[in-house]
């Protein structure tokens, strides 16, 4: 972005954004009451609410109580950015959809001081469908919360950011880098690939700037997308939602639909995107108050100290947090490297330095091991020996709280093949040990 | 219900026949809403509930639609298990369709006897069965043999219908005498049959008879469709309505529909070119700020030099209207070299391209769509090369055997509609990158003011109008005039295509 912009940006930033909005609403108990059952007051129905923090637990715990305690005639639009982490479908694999070992690794840090205190990337499974994404700073998440009636379809508020990207003023985003910006058949918001400095490449190719997920109960209809404003991670978004393992797993469930990501316009400086951020929220916010009827909207701000106490979405958080819903949630798989007997599903190679008798099928139900066959000899009874064994130890097991699968092996005297350390460290790859 | 006269049949029968038992409940919501349901077995699957012995009375859930254009859905996670019970309001089951999370929130009142399509199925279509209900205190361990089938099987694996005559029928025709254009109810009730042979299920004579739902035959006779050539992909093997629209095309296309009402329309699938005119031009009208000019140019000098020069031809050339326009367009566009151009966007650089040639793109009309192939230095070159290249190209184009170079490039377009004598004048798309196109109207003979000796008199002049389009991004409106001017000016004048 053109350097003399960046100083019309920072002035009437700090005026309009930065101090939160006194006066109205600030805190959610006050915001919990505007918007339940009793209580459209003075004819306010419209709620735009944006959030502090970028704990993901805590935004999609709130962004889940929005949902559930609103009252059905309100319109509420929460924008929230999260620290980096991947966010699964409702009914996704962790396993297959996210490269586990890559997370714990963290982000590539900008400066040396960032590299000391390099955090993981979190794994968060969220409860509205869909597919897999990556988010951090450079990614805004808008969510929309609507009463579920015929006004409701689910490219209606994807063709409201649009129009609210299209809206920006030159000062914000240049025109030109967002030409052709349009909402396609997965609804999701497209527009035509550019190379980093804003360059045109072939007008066929896009690239996904927001993808979308939805989630329905009776009354209430919940839209939220991510926007890809100004990331700086983009390369590394391929190594996170890359598993190693997705050649040797056959999932149920949901499988995640690749498409290639960019920016709406990125920036190496911080100040810069933080301004876009802001504007860009601003532009969404005016489109939904103008698109929505009964007037203003009312605006605020949530965060970590505003929820203090607060039973329900503390509960929320905590079952967001936990093992059981991010892995036990996880539909029926099979894990082989090989292919079964009636299954058409075909598995890619294995690592050379496993021998061609391995064999290894797991099968997962609820996340836990329910059925499994590890063996690596060649001779069919030690084989089978060697797989009882294992079974022992792993069957009916969490597959997330095994955290050593050299455990599993050691000390049985079945397991005297020389290649059960290359098998060891294939699993360890496949399964790495979950945090926490 | 009708369910007392079923009871008369079904078990008699059954008794008597000793027939292997079906085993099949009757179905959730047929009873209760008919209008919200209605692809389930229906009352056949009811008959089969009453000859069945093995299950206790139960009713079959269904995938639900659970918005207005869902077909299909991802089974999530159960919410209750077998043996809960279920209460009006409460969710049973989470089903994710095209990214939507969405609670399937049970109606009824009863226990979860059986899951059929246990968490994480893909792609089960509304309708198909789900799981199994039972009331209050039924005994639910026989359903753990429960299967598929039992429920009525899915919906996309059509079924059979029962044509051969099995042995084992011998219901006399009257009993089929009794149904007339019935109500969806009563008219499953009279067909009373099975969709698989080899579950040895009873057949009656009411199976010879189209299985097909009311609708579906009142469509078929609507349409001319012979429903026995139809392959039924309802329950039981059933014809539906869905199955009757679906045939129409691939029947529909040839004229010989039988009976009644032939298709209103025909439906013909896009070619890659037509797709590929379709886009350009969308583009070009999209991005090009079109503008016309139009003029009216006398040719009577034109056509008389075209006559001189066709006469001494001696079958070397024959030169046509077209020929000299596209000349006169060439020396045009040098004149006003800006008309020449094309807007560029390369390299983050955008740029107007002034091409030193002039390459004229030609349009033909082909039987596959329209082509432009290009003659090349339309400037240097004479009328007669000109023409021998027109003809060429023209043949070739026709023949669909144009190299990409023939027709890819070229730096202004003509497009003449002369030989249309209804087409006075005409507006066109300019090719994109282009920056012009002229379009050519008829001849039309029209009477002008002449000053002879004797006084204000008429003659006959020959006139076409043309009309230009130009991209205003690189032609302003100024130099889109001039350049028809300098076009008049030759085509009025021909000999100064010489110049």
């Amino acid at each position: 972005m053109p350097r003399p912009w960046s100083s019309l940006i920072r002035t009437w930033n700090f005026k309009h954004v930065l101090v939160p909005q006194k006066g109205c609403f600030s805190s959610i108990s006050h915001l919990k009451t505007l918007i339940s059952v009793n209580s459209i007051r003075d004819n306010v129905s419209k709620f735009v609410v944006r959030s502090r923090t970028t704990d993901p637990f805590l935004n999609l715990a709130i962004e889940d109580h929005l949902l559930k305690t609103s009252d059905p005639n309100t319109h509420i639009l929460f924008t929230y950015v999260n620290r980096p982490c991947v966010v699964i479908g409702r009914n996704q694999n962790p396993w297959l959809e996210t490269n586990l070992a890559a997370l714990k690794d963290g982000v590539p840090a900008a400066t040396v001081e960032d590299e000391c205190s390099r955090q993981e990337v979190l794994l968060v499974r969220r409860r509205s469908g869909g597919g897999t994404v990556f988010h951090d700073e450079g990614n805004l998440n808008y969510s929309f919360i609507v009463p579920n009636d015929k006004a409701f379809n689910r490219d209606k508020h994807a063709e409201m950011v649009v129009q609210a990207i299209q809206g920006m003023s030159l000062a914000a985003i240049s025109p030109h880098l967002t030409k052709g910006i349009r909402v396609n058949e997965r609804h999701d918001i497209v527009m035509p690939a550019r190379t980093e400095s804003g360059l045109a490449l072939d007008e066929q190719q896009t690239v996904k700037v927001s993808g979308s997920a939805y989630k329905l109960t009776r009354g209430r209809a919940l839209h939220h997308g991510t926007l890809l404003f100004s990331s700086p991670n983009l390369k590394s978004i391929g190594r996170y939602l890359r598993s190693p393992t997705r050649q040797f797993i056959d999932a149920k469930g949901v499988e995640s639909v690749r498409s290639p990501v960019g920016n709406l316009s990125f920036s190496s400086e911080l100040s810069i995107r933080t301004a876009l951020k802001d504007e860009i929220e601003k532009s969404i916010a005016a489109i939904f108050e103008e698109r929505y009827p009964h007037g203003k909207a009312n605006i605020s701000m949530v965060g970590e100290s505003d929820i203090e106490g607060h039973a329900a979405i503390h509960a929320g958080i905590g079952e967001l947090k936990s093992q059981e819903w991010r892995f036990l949630q996880t539909p029926a798989f099979t894990f082989t490297n090989q292919q079964l007997p009636g299954e058409s599903f075909k598995p890619g190679t294995q690592p050379t330095s496993l021998p061609t008798s391995t064999k290894v099928v797991l099968k997962a139900k609820h996340g836990m091991i329910i059925e499994s066959h590890i063996s690596l000899s060649e001779n069919q009874d030690v084989a089978d020996a060697e797989a009882r064994q294992a079974r022992a130890v792993i069957q009916n097991k969490k597959l997330h709280e095994i955290k050593n699968w050299q455990q599993v092996f050691v000390g049985m005297d079945r397991w005297t093949h020389p290649s059960t350390g290359s098998l060891v460290a294939w699993l360890s790859d496949m399964f790495p040990a979950t945090p926490g | 219900m009708s369910a007392p006269t079923l009871v008369t049949r079904g078990p008699t029968r059954v008794l008597l026949k000793g027939a292997a038992s079906s085993r099949i409940g009757r179905p959730a919501y047929t009873l209760r809403d008919v209008a919200f349901r209605q692809t389930l077995p229906a009352l056949s699957a009811l008959s089969r509930y009453y000859a069945s012995k093995s299950f206790p009375p139960h009713t079959v859930i269904s995938m639900p639609a659970l918005s207005p254009t869902m077909t299909a859905g991802n089974i999530g996670a159960w919410q209750k298990k077998v043996g809960d019970t279920l209460a009006p309001g409460d969710v049973l089951v989470e089903i994710e369709t095209d990214k939507a999370q969405m609670d399937f929130e049970f109606q009824e009142e009863g226990i979860l006897a059986k899951i059929l399509k246990e968490s994480g199925e893909k792609d089960v279509a509304v309708g198909n069965p789900i799981a199994v209900m039972v009331e209050e205190g039924t005994d639910i361990s026989s359903f753990e043999a429960f299967t598929l089938d039992d429920a009525g099987g899915e919906k996309e694996a059509p079924k059979e219908a029962p044509k051969e005559e099995a042995s084992e029928s011998s219901e006399p025709p009257a009993s089929g005498a009794s149904t007339s254009p019935p109500p969806a109810k009563e008219e499953p009730a009279s067909q009373t049959q099975d969709s698989e042979p080899t579950g040895g299920r009873l057949q009656t004579s009411l199976d010879r008879e189209p299985n097909a739902s009311p609708s579906a035959k009142a469509l078929a006779l609507e349409k001319g469709v012979p429903l026995g050539s139809i392959k039924g992909t309802g329950p039981g093997g059933r014809i539906t309505k869905a199955d009757v629209e679906k045939y129409k095309p691939s029947g529909g296309a040839a004229p010989s529909s039988p009976a009644a009402a032939g298709p209103s329309y025909e439906d013909i699938p896009a070619s890659s070119m037509r797709k590929t005119i379709a886009n350009r031009l969308k583009q070009s009208m999209n991005e090009n700020p079109h503008y016309f000019v139009s003029s009216t140019i006398s040719v009577s000098k034109l056509l008389k030099l075209r006559e001189a020069l066709n006469a001494s031809a001696d079958g070397r050339y024959k030169l046509s209207v077209n020929d000299f326009f596209i000349k006169a367009c060439a020396v045009a566009c040098k004149k006003v070299p800006t008309v020449n151009s094309s807007w560029r966007e390369e390299s983050g650089q955008t740029m107007i391209r002034q091409h030193n040639t002039v390459d004229v793109s030609v349009a033909v009309a082909t039987p596959v769509g329209l082509m432009t192939p290009i003659v090349k230095n339309a400037d240097s070159i004479g009328l007669s090369s000109i023409s021998s290249q027109v003809r060429d190209l023209g043949k070739r184009a026709r023949d669909g055997k144009l190299k990409p170079e023939e027709y890819q490039g070229g730096t202004f377009t003509i497009s003449n509609m002369g030989m249309n004598a209804a087409v006075e004048r005409f507006t066109a798309v300019i090719n994109p990158p282009q920056a012009g196109i002229l379009a050519v109207g008829t001849t039309r003979k029209v009477a002008v003011p002449l000053e002879t000796e004797e006084g204000p008199s008429v003659e006959w002049d020959d006139q076409i109008v043309v009309t230009a389009s130009f991209d205003h991004k690189v032609v302003d409106g100024a130099v889109g005039g001039e350049w028809i001017k300098e076009l008049k000016k030759v085509v009025e004048n021909p000999l100064e295509m010489m110049l």
